[in-house]
């Protein structure tokens, strides 16, 4: 058992000088004691200060907050983190090479149980498609929405690619860095520079393993490359050949099998303010009814309060996850809020990322369908990124489902306690209030909606300066006001940063996070309760 | 608080003008107006009090005896003990003792002041050698030592019926908290006591877990005190108070409370006039 605040062990000394120094204070004078002694309740003087010394040790011993720390011995596989970066110029759609290449990577994704995979993609430019998250399946769905050409066509960022991968191990600690590179082309942009790229891969301790395919690369510079990492270079003609490496990097990264101790912290000090609680009804019983006692009642329900908002464990909020969904349906070009929706619920959702205290986010974009954009991941600067690089022009499919974003949601986060889904929306034109109502209620899940429409609404302006008709109608987009009833925070979006600021608070208040707060709530009413315990023993009062 | 001798004498004066102006009995008064009866004269027999007619008819030296002549002997007992230092009570018993003082010798009668000392004895302080003795008997009361005494209230009035020989109105002042034993005094004498009260004596307001100091017994010790206690003890003193009032009063004296919180002198007054 170890101890949060151990200073409070001062409290003792207090107590100590108050025996000290209000010893006359607590003194009375009365002249007929002869008389009065007769009928004085029979105590053990012993037995009372007694009493009031275990209350005292079981106070001071709940403020110094005490924790145990529950080992659990397992044997856990130690995993890596990999980082799989693939050339998606257009060359690799020769001979269907790109397909190829992401079926193999899939089935490498699929035996890396256990660790945590990002997915990274360049041409002309380099992006990351998956940031590092230990969601296979998540990652692996990813996986299949890339085609080449997607990161631009024309030009080989290959070195930007690679600097770009040592940026998602920034914040990492953990020793197994791997970067996989299948490229078949040499660095044609020359935007970075390669010995940047080789510090930065030494300065990480990252492994960079190098696949080229085909024939159109400098060995050389490449192999000298994966080398110099601890890595290594491998050269394959055709794609069957990448089969076998995956399968040999495979083997190289084999994941130790380590005895872990894991440790979770309880917080036990409602033991002892039960105890403290139990010593001061005894003293009050002892006292009988007077100003003493009605203090030690007023300490006793401070003692109650604390232990009413008892926190079970300090990290009650390690196991919990929030998607947030952004509505990218044609209602959400439209401009009653300036510029557009889409663009203020972009702004919006960067600040939850930036705000939000909650270990896993994931990004999800929907119309009638959910399409998911990152897996549940820690790398809120990869997540920053994704959301720049957001846009809602590519039309996928219209209309607004909020349902089908809850479904992708959970679908995405299944292995999470605690789950929630943040959606900026301006709720469609139709909500089965009672049909998403059960749904969240079926899977445990929480519906937080910020409303990126107004109650009046307006057109839908087209990017020709057209607005957006149906059989030669106009058509309107307003606020769904569905939207609040579905939702346990509901907020509209008003251009005032302060409300949407309130409005993250309060998520993170539900999900329970600022448990330091909570812990300083508990020594608040506890140290309330103390001090009406001192004053109780020592004040001077008539009754 | 310090009470100046002439505010007491001011006080007691105007409160006692109206009511013993006149021809008046009072608790003093009763000598050379009620004939009792004619007896013969002996040595000690003042020649005012001669009854020439009697003399003649009977040949020897007659004299006559008023009803009841003890009222002019006045003995105050001030039962100080360390208790009467809590709150005004010894300032209280200053004022009505030194008042008593006053009206009776104005009274013409012969007074006797006996406090307790510290050596379990009593001091006397008789006015029949004493110039201005209101005036003494104020200097005496406020340079008692109030602390040093502990209640003795036993050995004080068995003390004060030992010394006290001849048929007296004995004004016993104290706060009574304890039996007085009365016994020793009574019949013989007429007792008049004025009883010294804080409102705290009768109403305590400790409850609790206290550590109580008992000045009139010199004693610190702990108690766990809760209501039932208090009203217990209320009740016990009112009981203690009635059986004090009924042995006094069957014995033709009179009591009285005072309190700190009120002023005495009208009271005290009205006491001394009446009884």
């Amino acid at each position: 058992m170890t101890f949060l605040y151990p200073f409070f062990i001062g409290l003792v000394f207090v107590y100590i000088l108050c025996i000290v120094y209000c010893k006359k204070s607590h003194n009375t004078t009365f002249a007929n004691t002869k008389l009065l002694k007769r009928f004085v309740v029979k105590t053990s003087y012993q037995t009372f200060d007694l009493l009031y010394i275990l209350a005292l040790i079981s106070i001071v011993i709940s403020l110094m907050y005490p924790v145990l720390r529950n080992s659990t011995i397992t044997q856990k596989r130690v995993g890596y983190e990999i980082a799989i970066v693939l050339d998606s110029s257009n060359s690799m759609s020769d001979n269907n090479l790109f397909a190829k290449a992401k079926k193999i990577i899939d089935r490498f994704i699929t035996n890396r149980k256990g660790d945590t995979i990002a997915l990274e993609v360049f041409g002309n430019r380099a992006y990351i498609a998956s940031p590092l998250s230990c969601d296979i399946n998540a990652t692996k769905s990813i996986l299949q929405e890339l085609y080449t050409g997607v990161a631009g066509s024309n030009d080989t960022a290959l070195y930007e690619a690679l600097f770009l991968s040592t940026k998602l191990f920034d914040s990492s600690s953990k020793y197994g860095k791997v970067v996989i590179v299948v490229t078949d082309g040499i660095d044609t942009l020359n935007n970075i520079p390669p010995q940047i790229v080789s510090k930065e891969l030494k300065r990480l301790d990252i492994k960079l393993y190098l696949i080229g395919i085909g024939d159109d690369y400098t060995k050389d510079s490449l192999k000298k490359f994966a080398l110099m990492s601890g890595g290594e270079f491998y050269s394959v003609e055709n794609i069957k050949d990448l089969d076998t490496i995956y399968s040999h990097i495979d083997s190289l990264l084999p994941g130790n099998i380590i005895v872990q101790k894991s440790v979770q912290n309880r917080a036990v000090y409602d033991i002892f303010v039960y105890l403290y609680i139990l010593f001061l009804i005894l003293i009050i019983f002892k006292n009988g009814i007077c100003k003493e006692s009605i203090l030690l009642i007023f300490a006793t329900f401070f003692a109650l309060f604390a232990l009413y908002i008892y926190p079970k464990a300090t990290s009650s909020n390690a196991n919990s996850s929030l998607s947030i969904a952004i509505d990218i349906s044609d209602s959400m070009y439209a401009d009653d809020i300036k510029p557009n929706r889409f663009s203020i619920a972009k702004i919006r959702a960067t600040e939850a990322v930036k705000e939000l205290n909650i270990p896993y986010l994931s990004l999800i974009v929907f119309t009638s369908k959910p399409y998911l954009i990152s897996p549940p991941t820690r790398d809120k600067k990869s997540i920053l990124d994704m959301l720049q690089r957001l846009s809602n022009e590519k039309e996928i499919s219209k209309g607004t489902d909020i349902l089908s974003a809850l479904k992708g949601a959970l679908y995405i986060e299944s292995r999470f306690i605690k789950r929630g889904v943040l959606i900026f929306s301006d709720g469609g034109d139709y909500l089965n209030t009672k049909e998403i109502k059960s749904y969240i209620k079926d899977n445990n899940i929480t519906l937080y909606s910020w409303a990126v429409a107004t109650p009046n609404g307006s057109t839908i302006p087209l990017k020709d300066g057209d607005i957006m008709e149906y059989n030669h109608n106009i058509i309107t987009t307003k606020l769904n006001p569905n939207l609040k009833s579905i939702s346990k925070f509901f907020g509209i979006e008003n251009g005032n940063s302060k409300s949407f600021k309130e409005f993250l608070d309060s998520i993170n208040s539900d999900y329970n996070i600022d448990s330091s707060s909570k812990n300083r709530l508990v020594l608040i009413y506890l140290f309330i309760s103390f001090i009406l315990f001192i004053y109780a023993r020592f004040g001077e009062f008539n009754d | 608080m310090e009470i100046e001798y002439k505010e007491i004498i001011t006080n007691i004066t105007k409160a006692a003008y109206s009511i013993f102006s006149g021809e008046h009995n009072t608790v003093f008064s009763g000598s050379g107006i009620e004939l009792d009866r004619v007896e013969e004269a002996d040595e000690f027999s003042d020649a005012k009090d001669i009854n020439w007619r009697a003399t003649a008819k009977r040949g020897s030296l007659m004299i006559n005896r008023f009803v009841d002549d003890r009222s002019l002997e006045i003995v105050i007992v001030y039962l100080a003990d360390g208790g009467m230092s809590i709150g005004n009570k010894h300032q209280l018993a200053l004022k009505l003792i030194v008042s008593t003082v006053y009206i009776a010798l104005n009274q013409q009668a012969n007074i006797t002041l006996i406090v307790p000392n510290s050596s379990d004895s009593i001091d006397i302080y008789r006015s029949k050698s004493i110039y201005d003795f209101a005036k003494v008997s104020y200097e005496v009361l406020k340079d008692i030592d109030i602390y040093s005494l502990y209640r003795a209230y036993e050995t004080t009035i068995y003390n004060v019926s030992k010394v006290i020989s001849k048929k007296s109105i004995i004004f016993v002042v104290g706060d009574f908290l304890d039996l007085v034993p009365l016994e020793y005094l009574l019949p013989k004498h007429q007792v008049i006591a004025m009883v010294v009260r804080e409102e705290l004596d009768e109403n305590p307001s400790i409850v609790g877990n206290k550590t109580i100091y008992d000045p009139s017994l010199g004693i610190k010790k702990r108690y766990n005190i809760t209501k039932s206690t208090i009203k217990k003890y209320k009740d016990a003193l009112l009981l203690q108070d009635s059986i004090l009032e009924k042995s006094i009063l069957i014995n033709s004296g009179s009591i009285k409370k005072f309190y700190t919180n009120k002023d005495p002198y009208e009271s005290l007054s009205i006491l001394l006039r009446y009884g």
